[in-house]
């Protein structure tokens, strides 16, 4: 196997896995927006989910369209949906924190996604060991970080 | 010797491994996260090869004894060189699969950001693609290609950058900080010798061309030094640059085939190539500057009692030429017996004067015409000149003969590796 050999299977390595992340990265973007142009997104609690118009005017939900009647030749007629205002939330307080878990501990990053010199790469809500230690040593979780502890 | 350089960087890279170990607290972190780990290693690994893909272009004395030759040199820093940067790919790879599935993270080793040490890194990276794609992908002409690898100075200071301010093992644990920035420290001043030193500071000599004599394609200029005569040994060659304002200044290796003995220096080259094409423009009078001696082509030859066997193919016969003319005259040699290949005789301009060396009973000339004879082969050598196993075997001519040559004589004939002697010119152009 020649050096060039070598080189070249490395760049094709490389060269997948970017593919893969750029694609991955790709998707989930087009996922994050999907997910913000539902109406039932984040804000509606358990109680909402049953009926996410509860609440709301009757004038201002959409028409029920009634079946035509058998035999006749009318055709229903729809009229133009109205866009549901605004719900507002009835669960308890929203928690706008990121918290993420390292070593079983949870840390408070919010503050920290702002003035992280490595950018802000927090995934909230999920165990971020992996890529702590991916850049990080234990000496920084046990000095720096605990000020982002969470007792 | 000649193992010497391999051996050092096997030094190297071993002391590297082991210090990044010992950077390690706790050593379980290496199996804890793998991927991490991968990614440190062959950045660690890399520098240092790429470190030493520097030293070997600097065309420095003391390589070229570890390695056995500047041919040898230049075959090391291409194997090397690539393999350094096959490592530095695995470097940004590993650590992307070791921050997934943090999408984020992972395109921080991939596109610059706001993260200064790491954009270092990847432009670094990209840079270094660039010149080793145009190396290894793309036949470039050599003036071009040569241009090319003259910014290989550019990823290399990126990298050191990225070492200075990445936080990371080589941070934190000062014997790795020392050792690898140390290593890329040197690396870059070899670079900086051979790039903007080398031509004032290097081991020049200047000549001025007497005589330049045109036989069909071949130019064979003759020189006298302007002030201090190059010392070399029969067989070498040098690096030569014509102060000519139709010729370029570049620096091109030929082998000197004049004896050690001449007050002279001469050089018979063949047009074989965009430059060696123009060099019939090269007049008496016309400035050169000459660099070197390099090469162990002769080493052994000028020195050995053995029987030895030279082997000329076409052009190949000027180290021959110089060899000759000095061991006929002054060595205490074995018997040599030389055969000079060419297609037919019209070709084999330098026959007459490669008899004289008969005048020397130890010489038999012999000469090989593949029109006539077919093509040479180890076969008929050794019904001529007998076993081969303990003389000593010298190839010079196209790379097809001499690779051919002496795979028969280590592998038919069990000639020992070491007396086959051969240097591979493809390499010296770098």
């Amino acid at each position: 196997m020649t050096i060039k050999t070598i080189t070249t299977i490395a760049l094709i390595n490389f060269a997948v896995v970017v593919g893969m992340i750029i694609g991955w990265s790709y998707a989930v973007k087009s996922n994050e927006i999907q997910v913000t142009v539902q109406p039932s997104a984040s804000a509606t609690t358990s109680a909402k989910s049953a009926n996410p118009f509860a609440g709301v005017p009757q004038d201002l939900l959409p028409q029920k369209i009634e079946p035509a009647p058998s035999g006749g030749g009318q055709k229903p007629v729809s009229k133009p949906l109205p866009t549901p205002a605004p719900v507002p939330a009835s669960g308890p307080a929203q928690d706008n924190r990121c918290i993420v878990t390292i070593q079983g501990k949870r840390y408070d990053v919010t503050q920290l996604r702002t003035t992280h010199s490595g950018g802000d790469i927090f995934a909230c809500g999920t165990d971020m060991t992996n890529t702590f230690f991916g850049q990080h040593n234990q000496s920084l979780l046990d000095t720096t970080m605990q000020q982002y502890l969470i007792p | 010797m000649k193992k010497t350089g391999w051996f050092i960087l096997f030094c190297a890279l071993f002391l590297t491994v082991n210090l990044w170990i010992l950077s390690k607290g706790d050593i379980g972190l290496i199996k804890t996260y793998p991927f991490k780990s991968l990614g440190q290693i062959t950045a660690l690994l890399g520098t240092v090869l790429i470190s030493f893909e520097f030293f070997l272009a600097a065309r420095l004395k003391f390589m070229e004894n570890w390695f056995g030759g500047l041919d040898k040199v230049y075959h090391a820093h291409r194997l090397v060189g690539g393999s350094g940067f096959a490592l530095i790919i695995y470097h940004p790879l590993f650590l992307i699969v070791n921050a997934l599935p943090n999408i984020k993270a992972a395109m921080n080793f991939v596109l610059p950001s706001s993260i200064l040490s790491y954009d270092y890194g990847i432009l670094a990276f990209y840079t270094m693609f660039v010149l080793i794609f145009l190396t290894f992908y793309v036949k470039l002409p050599y003036h071009i290609w040569k241009i090319s690898h003259i910014f290989m100075g550019v990823p290399l200071v990126f990298m050191l950058m990225h070492m200075l301010f990445i936080s990371s093992d080589i941070s934190n644990y000062m014997p790795l900080r020392y050792w690898i920035l140390g290593i890329s420290f040197l690396s870059l001043a070899a670079y900086i010798y051979k790039r903007f030193l080398y031509t004032r500071f290097g081991p020049r000599y200047e000549y001025i061309i007497t005589q330049v004599r045109q036989v069909e394609s071949v130019t064979e200029i003759v020189m006298k030094p302007v002030w201090k005569k190059l010392e070399y040994q029969a067989g070498q060659f040098a690096f030569i640059s014509f102060e000519n304002k139709w010729l370029s200044r570049e620096k091109h290796p030929f082998t000197i085939a004049s004896s050690p003995d001449d007050e002279t220096l001469r050089f018979a080259i063949k047009s074989l190539g965009d430059y060696t094409n123009k060099l019939e423009v090269v007049r008496a009078g016309d400035k050169v500057a000459v660099f070197g001696p390099y090469g162990q082509f002769g080493e052994k030859a000028n020195t050995t009692l053995k029987d030895q066997v030279w082997i000329a193919g076409g052009i190949g016969v000027t180290p021959f030429l110089s060899l000759a003319k000095y061991l006929s005259v002054r060595g205490n040699t074995g018997n040599i017996t030389v055969y000079y290949c060419v297609k037919n005789m019209n070709e084999a301009m330098y026959a007459e004067e490669l008899s004289r060396a008969t005048a020397n009973p130890k010489f038999k000339i012999l000469n090989f015409c593949s029109d006539v004879d077919g093509r040479i082969n180890a076969e008929t050598i050794v019904k001529q000149s007998g076993d081969p196993k303990d003389k000593l075997i010298l190839l010079c001519g196209p790379g097809g003969m001499t690779s051919a040559l002496s795979q028969d004589f280590e592998n038919r004939y069990h000639v020992p590796r070491r007396n086959i002697i051969f240097e591979e010119f493809s390499f010296l152009g770098t």
